[in-house]
């Protein structure tokens, strides 16, 4: 592991702000129609200053947060259990958000309420989990991952159920939360998500040196003086609080908590210090790019519709992180 | 009247009439609308109004009428792009309450847009839908008139359809989707012609039935409204089933799902039901 500066740190984290400002620009000025930064201070575009602030930023910034939280706790959940292959939807907080959010659809409470209903579920999720891995005030691996894949398995058959009794009209609700997406979003509405996600991730990334040393081994860890168990809970915690606001506000996204985590592991080493900031700053500039691709790569095409989010993500992630691993073996 | 008086009154004439005339004119063109359509069934509606020019977006499977198609696309069936919209400038967006995204219908009248939603679960909420989307355009009569044609058509087709025929309405066939009896405009329109829907008893509007349940129905004609990759394939189905009497009296009829819109062109399935099940022996 190579000693960390702080000038090295703070040289990756300017390049991960910088690359966040580059996708957000082509998000918002790259699109059809292309819209000029001029329009800014220019007082006759009046409508395409509104679509870029009111429509394009929401969505870039939401792209941003949920990104970054994704990847974040992508990382955090492959430091937590060991397992290389742990998503931020592996313990099973995201289906019981999505949970939530196809409840309030079904029961076709006040639309605003699925957000709400949804997070509220995430975090309901979260403390049935805590409470039935838990062992003697110990989080155990195995226990954990079981009860996490278990409750997915049992909070998918439920969202089926739901979908199959739900009337015609609220199905593609129901359908849209499950595809994940950032657009219609408010800018305030982006504020609530990004409140949790940023204090998760925050936190996750003042644990990066804990993880480095869980990552020695749990025995070794517990010799060097870390207090395993009651790290384990912050993470899973923290994690957990980031998946469930993103889940709340965007939907099911897949691949970015896998995706990014392994290629900034890749390019820039198992150490979490570093890791942790660049999966944050990587997971949101990747998600806006891939989010760009989905709103145009069909309206270059003249049709009046957008890819699904998640369908990108796959598309792109997949493909290279194959290749990646060929080439890295 | 003197000379002069006639001419103070003929130019007083002529004066008026050209402000009744540029009033008239500025009133009309004030009328104008730039309107959005999110559903094909509301643009079949506006079109029908004659008001076809005043459309400026419409989905990608607004087909009818064809010049529908030129129009720029801004939506599919349920997924609105809430950006096109916007520089579309719309005055009105017209769209469903049913299969409609609550986020960005919310998200275009947080922006200022007027966004009107109508129903069409039912016959009746399709004539009122009609009607109301008429008056709102200012079209009203003509909207009474378009709407009226649909219980002649039903009017007619019962006419001709001589017996109580059991039917079974089919819109899905893997899985088997059926009309239900609640809240279906499709179930309104069959029992209005005169028949019976074997799956009125259905809690549902559009329930999953079991090739089984289907038997034990016993329905005396099946019509199949296939879509997509399902089109041509209905027929072929219910062949494998012999035992069924809509087989073995050859009464599966597969009809065109584009003339059940909840729309005008529902005239034409309901005239397409009465050609084919009139005349029959009682």
């Amino acid at each position: 592991m190579m000693d960390l500066t702080y000038k090295r740190w703070i040289t990756l984290n300017v390049w991960g702000i910088a690359m966040s400002m580059v996708a957000t620009g082509v998000f918002l000025f790259c699109g059809e129609p292309f819209i000029s930064p001029s329009v800014l201070w220019d007082p006759e575009a009046r409508l395409e200053r509104e679509i870029l602030l009111m429509v394009r930023l929401p969505r870039a910034l939401l792209g941003l947060v949920v990104g970054a939280g994704l990847s974040t706790s992508g990382a955090a959940f492959q430091a937590l259990l060991r397992n290389s292959l742990a998503d931020p939807y592996i313990l099973g907080v995201s289906s019981g958000a999505a949970l939530g959010g196809v409840l309030a659809y079904s029961l076709q409470l006040p639309y605003e309420w699925a957000p709400v209903a949804a997070f509220l579920a995430g975090l309901g999720t979260l403390f049935l989990i805590f409470f039935l891995s838990n062992r003697g005030g110990f989080l155990p691996v195995h226990s954990l991952l079981l009860t996490g894949v278990v409750f997915n398995s049992f909070s998918f058959a439920v969202i089926l159920l739901l979908n199959a009794l739900a009337p015609m009209g609220e199905a593609h609700q129901i359908f849209f939360l499950l595809l994940g997406s950032l657009e219609a979003q408010s800018l305030s509405s982006v504020v609530w998500v990004a409140v949790p996600v940023i204090v998760g991730v925050v936190a996750l990334v003042l644990l990066s040196p804990a993880m480095n040393l869980v990552s020695l081994g749990e025995e070794t860890a517990q010799q060097l003086g870390l207090n395993v168990a009651r790290m384990r809970k912050i993470i899973f915690f923290a994690a957990s609080l980031i998946v469930g606001a993103c889940v709340a506000s965007a939907g099911l996204i897949g691949f970015v908590g896998l995706f990014v985590p392994h290629m900034a592991r890749l390019r820039f080493g198992p150490d979490h210090r570093v890791l942790l900031p660049v999966a944050a700053w990587g997971g949101g500039a990747f998600l806006v790019l891939c989010d760009w691709l989905s709103k145009e790569l069909l309206t270059q095409a003249g049709m009046g519709s957008q890819l699904p989010v998640g369908v990108i993500t796959a598309l792109i992630g997949g493909p290279y992180f194959f290749y990646l691993m060929r080439r890295s073996a | 009247m003197d000379l002069s008086t006639q001419k103070y009154f003929y130019r007083v004439l002529t004066l008026s009439s050209f402000f009744v005339f540029f009033c008239a004119s500025v009133q009309a063109s004030e009328r104008l609308e730039r309107l959005v359509s999110l559903k094909p069934n509301l643009t079949e509606i506006i079109f029908a109004l004659g008001l076809g020019d005043q459309v400026v977006g419409v989905t990608q499977y607004c087909d009818d009428p064809p010049a529908a198609q030129k129009i720029d696309k801004i939506a599919d069936y349920v997924h609105v792009d809430v950006e096109k919209v916007l520089f579309k400038q719309p005055t009105l967006v017209l769209g469903a309450k049913e299969n409609s995204q609550q986020k960005q219908i919310n998200f275009l009248r947080d922006r200022g847009v007027k966004v009107e939603l109508y129903s069409f679960q039912t016959l009746a909420e399709i004539l009122s839908s009609i009607q109301n989307v008429g008056s709102l355009l200012g079209h009203s009569d003509e909207a009474r008139i378009l709407g009226e044609r649909i219980p002649v058509a039903i009017a007619q087709a019962k006419k001709v359809i001589r017996r109580p025929w059991k039917v079974l309405m089919v819109v899905g066939l893997n899985p088997l989707v059926v009309v239900g009896g609640k809240a279906n405009f499709l179930h309104d329109v069959v029992k209005g012609v005169g028949l019976v829907n074997v799956a009125e008893g259905a809690g549902m509007r559009y329930p999953y039935m079991g090739i089984e349940d289907v038997m034990a129905a016993r329905p005396d004609v099946i019509l199949v409204l296939a879509m997509g990759s399902e089109k041509g394939k209905g027929i072929p189905f219910f062949a494998k089933y012999a035992s069924l009497d809509a087989v073995k009296n050859g009464r599966v009829y597969e009809m065109d799902m584009n003339d059940f819109r909840p729309s005008p062109s529902l005239t034409r399935g309901i005239q397409a039901i009465g050609d084919l099940l009139g005349g029959s022996p009682p």
